[in-house]
């Protein structure tokens, strides 16, 4: 029995095989070949003989009679089928020649030495192997070569449902005899070929074709026939007078009838659409091609970084030239109408480099309208033959578009020849000098870009400040010559470090975090940093710190610029040590002045001390005295003793020489120190001294014994202010108020009678004095110390009825006052 | 009649300074004296009344009324007080004005206690007699306001020495009269002799 088989897996059929050979076989070939064992030889035949799908291989075993003749029989059912016979090494060459001559056999029948067993299965796999190969190559055909013969016999109508088919399908079929007479025709070879079916029939095919095709339609008909193969499908141009030119795409292949008459079938296709398609994607492909080649010369023209500009402009040129076949190629400058020939590749004598022309006197006047080219073919036979370049120069062809630089107009690119252009530019062509347009416009920015940029980092190697450039990670990129002048490294020794090693550690680590924290968040920072030299050497920088950002404001950069400024710093130091020595020097002044006041001051407390001890002296002489007034007595003594000290620490305080840090200070404690200073001289001068100060003054920001010199300074003048004014009416009023928004200030009124008006003008001029005594500095230093202060002092009334001179203070951002 | 003489002397201390001014009062309290003190000259003026015993101790300067000032003012109202300038100021014109003006003692601050108490002691003593005088001529004063008018005429006339008949002549009365009225006078000034009448007179202007 014949075991179900399957197209897949081979199947091999065995014929008296040995079941050691069979188990071999099926020991290496189980996975891909199923194993069928027929029992004798007459079941083989019927097997094919009842038309079912024959095996792939057959293997005949060493003991089946007659092989040869078995292997006749199933060849005349399936030539294909390979057949191995087994048999004894002794017989094999023997077996081999009769093979060899048997007429009906060929090499699929292979005898097999039972010595090469180990072999077999290799054989008959790539055996199995080749028949399915050539069976999917052939089976369609053959296929339908058998049905097509069976059909007609056996089934007449089908045959006629066929022809039904045939005139329906929209392939046009029609069928010759080996001269090539059309046998059969059907509607839609009638149609394609746009002729009659009675005109047709008994006419050879070739007719039907253009004189040019017919040879090579007979040379396919013959190859078909001769091969009996189905020949490759191939173009052919028919010119119909009705559709015009139209492309068929024929396929021959050749019949062979039960007669064993032949003929062949050829097969139709109006492939107009198609072929007219395929040549626009050649056409396409050709411009893309030409694009392509274009592309890699200007790749390689603009990557090669050893040629100048004007080099690579020179290549593109002759690049340009060479492409569109136009000797003449000109990239211009076009200036103020005129038309500058920049740069160009031509013999001809109008177009070499350096010729000036009229801009409306050349095609590009056109062209420079628009981004998109002109194109000019054949200017002789055109309205632009009027054109002064054609009356020039006859230029027959040109092609030219204009090159923006910047947005702006620089000039164009043009080519031209004197010749007429056989063929019309394509889109390719325009899509190339663009692309050419716009690398030059490209290329010259960039050259006026780099220009620019040259001039710029040469102003920076040259400029006279330091400038570090560091990245966003604050490793230094860059420095100037400045920058190495002023420190004393190297640029070598810098790039890719960070700036610690400038660090003077004056500044602690809280403020570069500040700083960093600062400008990181693109904020430009400027101020004054303590920095260190190589050699050791500590300088104030003036530094500008800016953050660069990238068009998605991201910072990629900081660039921090600065310049040495100690010695400013040195001057201003001093000179304000000057100022301070100065205001030490008219602080002893007044003190100078005022010693009388201060002598009965002081004199007072020593006084009562002296009066109160020598009362308790008497009182412990006398007999009973009485304890208590002793304890008064002393307690007296004590506190005058205090009163006294306090005195003298006010003098000390006021008369030192440094100067303390400005800290937020209350001025009504400075003032009633003012008044205790200056309180005598009043009393002598018999001025009622009376104090103002406002409830819930805030606090100013000030060094408490300047302020003490300036108010002291203001009264005292305003004292001498009253001299001249009876003695129950002089009076002088400190007020302390609310100025404005965080200002407090202080006024020194007097009830004298008003400066006169050119003193006024000249109060605040150095050594400018009225008295006799006194170096006519006070009221300058008292300006310039509230001016340090940030306040400002000044004459803010002067009546008949008196002055008043007013400083202000800045209010200190702590806490209130009372 | 008044007989002010037994009334203690006083110590008025004007001082600007509270220290110098309670010392000097815890001093002279010390010894004995009554002492009133005053803050200001103003103060002092102000409740000053003709006929105050006692001495003044005095700062010379001072806010508003100095010392000086209110010396003079005292001087030109006739009081009699002895006056000792306290100052802390040794500067000559003020002195010198202090002393023109009738200052007792000028005394530099600081002082020695027993100076200035010796000061204050010396000015009681010479101002007694001054006060005693004082006190007559304002006996007499006070005697004379007790005359009638009549009295007064006679008497001034008796004063230049005027005859009982030509005092008569001239106010037309009797000699008689007049003789009258001069026993009444002499009885009621307590004067016993012409001589003493002229004497108790001429105190009172």
């Amino acid at each position: 029995m014949i075991n179900e088989l399957t197209t897949q897996a081979g199947v091999l059929q065995l014929l008296g095989v040995s079941a050691t050979v069979t188990e071999q076989i099926h020991k290496e070939l189980f996975c891909t070949l199923t194993l069928s064992e027929v029992q004798d030889k007459e079941i083989l035949y019927s097997h094919f003989e009842e038309g079912r799908q024959p095996a792939d291989t057959l293997l005949l075993g060493i003991d089946i009679d007659e092989p040869v003749r078995i292997a006749q029989r199933v060849f005349t059912y399936d030539k294909n089928i390979p057949i191995f016979i087994l048999t004894s090494p002794s017989r094999c060459e023997q077996l081999k020649r009769t093979l060899m001559f048997s007429p009906l056999l060929g090499n699929e029948v292979v005898p097999w030495s039972t010595e090469e067993m180990d072999s077999l299965p290799g054989a008959i796999r790539s055996a199995v192997e080749r028949r399915q190969t050539r069976m999917n190559y052939q089976n369609t055909i053959s296929k339908a070569h058998i049905r097509m013969e069976k059909l007609p016999l056996l089934q007449p109508e089908a045959t006629h449902y066929l022809d039904q088919l045939l005139d329906h399908a929209p392939i046009g079929v029609l069928t010759v005899d080996v001269e090539g007479s059309i046998l059969t025709i059907n509607h839609q070879a009638i149609s394609i070929l746009n002729v009659s079916e009675h005109s047709t029939l008994g006419r050879s095919i070739e007719e039907q074709f253009a004189e040019c095709e017919r040879n090579r339609l007979g040379i396919l008909l013959r190859q078909a026939l001769d091969s009996f193969s189905r020949q490759e499908p191939k173009i052919f141009e028919i010119d119909s007078k009705v559709k015009g030119v139209s492309f068929l795409e024929v396929t021959v292949a050749p019949l062979a009838y039960r007669t064993g008459q032949r003929g062949m079938m050829i097969i139709i296709q109006d492939v107009t659409n198609r072929v007219s398609a395929e040549r626009e994607r050649q056409r396409a492909e050709d411009d893309l091609r030409f694009h392509a080649t274009v592309l890699s010369s200007f790749h390689e023209i603009s990557s090669n970084i050893e040629l100048s500009l004007k080099e690579k402009l020179q290549r593109v040129l002759t690049l340009g030239s060479e492409r569109f076949g136009l000797p003449i190629a000109i990239l211009s400058h076009i200036v103020d109408e005129k038309f500058y020939i920049q740069d160009s590749v031509s013999t001809h004598p109008a177009f070499l480099v350096g010729l000036v022309k009229n801009l409306d006197q050349t095609y590009c006047s056109a062209a420079i309208f628009s981004n998109e080219p002109l194109a000019l073919e054949n200017v002789g036979i055109t309205q632009w033959n009027k054109h002064p370049t054609y009356i020039n120069y006859k230029l027959e062809t040109y092609i030219g578009v204009r090159v923006m630089v910047e947005g702006s107009l620089y000039g164009t690119l043009c080519f031209a020849s004197t010749e007429p252009r056989k063929t019309s530019f394509r889109p390719a062509d325009f899509e190339i000098l663009k692309l050419m347009s716009q690398w030059v416009g490209n290329e010259l920015q960039r050259e006026s870009a780099g220009a620019y940029m040259r001039k710029l980092s040469s102003a920076l190697e040259q400029a006279a400040d330091a400038v570090i450039i560091t990245d966003q990670e604050r490793l230094i990129e860059y420095v100037n010559p400045a920058f190495e002048k002023l420190t004393g490294y190297n640029r070598e020794e810098v790039l890719g470090q960070k700036t610690y090693f400038l660090r003077s550690g004056v500044h602690d680590e809280t403020f570069y975090d500040e700083l960093w924290k600062s400008i990181s968040a693109g904020i430009v920072y400027r101020g004054i940093l303590i920095n260190r030299k190589k050699n050791g050497t500590v300088y104030h920088e003036q530094k500008t710190i800016t953050p660069l950002k990238d068009d998605q404001g991201v910072i990629t950069h900081f660039i921090a610029t600065g310049h040495d400024i100690s010695d400013l710093v040195r001057a201003e130091e001093q000179d304000r040590q000057h100022k301070a020595e100065l205001a030490h020097v008219a602080r002893l002044s007044i003190l100078g002045e005022m010693t009388s006041g201060l002598a009965h001051e002081l004199n007072q407390p020593l006084c009562a001390i002296t009066t109160y001890a020598q009362t308790c002296l008497r009182i412990i002489q006398s007999d009973n005295y009485n304890e208590g007034d002793i304890r008064y007595g002393l307690q007296q003594v004590v506190r005058q003793a205090e009163l006294g000290g306090e005195i003298f620490r006010r003098l000390r305080n006021f008369a030192r020489k440094e100067e303390k840090e400005q800290h937020p200070i209350s001025l009504r404690d400075v003032i009633y120190e003012v008044s205790g200073f200056i309180n005598a001289e009043c009393k002598q001068n018999q001025v009622r001294l009376r104090i103002e100060v406002s409830d819930q003054l805030p606090l100013v920001m000030a060094d408490p014994i300047q302020i003490e010199q300036v108010l002291i300074n203001l009264v005292r003048n305003s004292m001498d202010a009253l001299m001249d004014v009876a003695a129950e009416n002089r009076s002088i009023i400190i007020n302390a108020s609310r100025y404005k928004r965080n200002l407090v200030g202080v006024r020194v009124k007097d009830s004298g009678k008003g400066c006169p008006k050119d003193v006024a003008d000249r109060l605040f001029e150095p050594f400018f004095t009225t008295k006799r005594s006194g170096l006519g500095i006070g009221l300058g230093i008292s300006q310039s110390i509230i001016v340090a202060h940030g306040g400002r002092l000044w004459l803010e009334s002067n009546t008949e009825n008196g002055a008043t001179f007013c400083f202000t203070l800045s209010a200190s951002k702590n806490k209130k006052q009372e | 009649m008044k007989k002010d003489i037994t009334t203690k002397p006083i110590i008025y201390i004007v001082d600007d300074n509270p220290a110098v001014r309670d010392a000097i009062r815890f001093l002279v309290q010390q010894v004995g004296l009554t002492a009133k003190v005053y803050i200001s000259a103003q103060e002092f003026l102000d409740q000053y009344q003709l006929g105050m015993r006692g001495c003044l101790v005095l700062d010379i300067r001072m806010p508003g009324l100095s010392g000086i000032e209110l010396q003079e003012k005292l001087t030109l109202v006739g009081a009699h007080l002895p006056v000792i300038i306290v100052t802390g100021h040794g500067d000559v014109p003020i002195t010198v004005r202090a002393m023109k003006a009738g200052a007792f003692e000028f005394l530099q601050k600081p002082f020695n206690d027993q100076v200035l108490l010796d000061t204050i002691q010396a000015a009681l003593k010479k101002y007694d007699i001054v006060w005693e005088q004082d006190d007559k001529r304002s006996n007499a004063s006070h005697s004379l306001s007790t005359l009638t008018r009549r009295e007064r005429e006679v008497l001034e006339l008796l004063r230049y020495g005027k005859s009982n008949k030509i005092i008569a002549r001239e106010l037309s009365l009797s000699v008689r009269t007049v003789e009258g009225y001069r026993a009444n006078i002499t009885e009621k000034l307590g004067a016993k002799s012409l001589g003493q009448l002229i004497d108790l007179v001429i105190k009172t202007e």
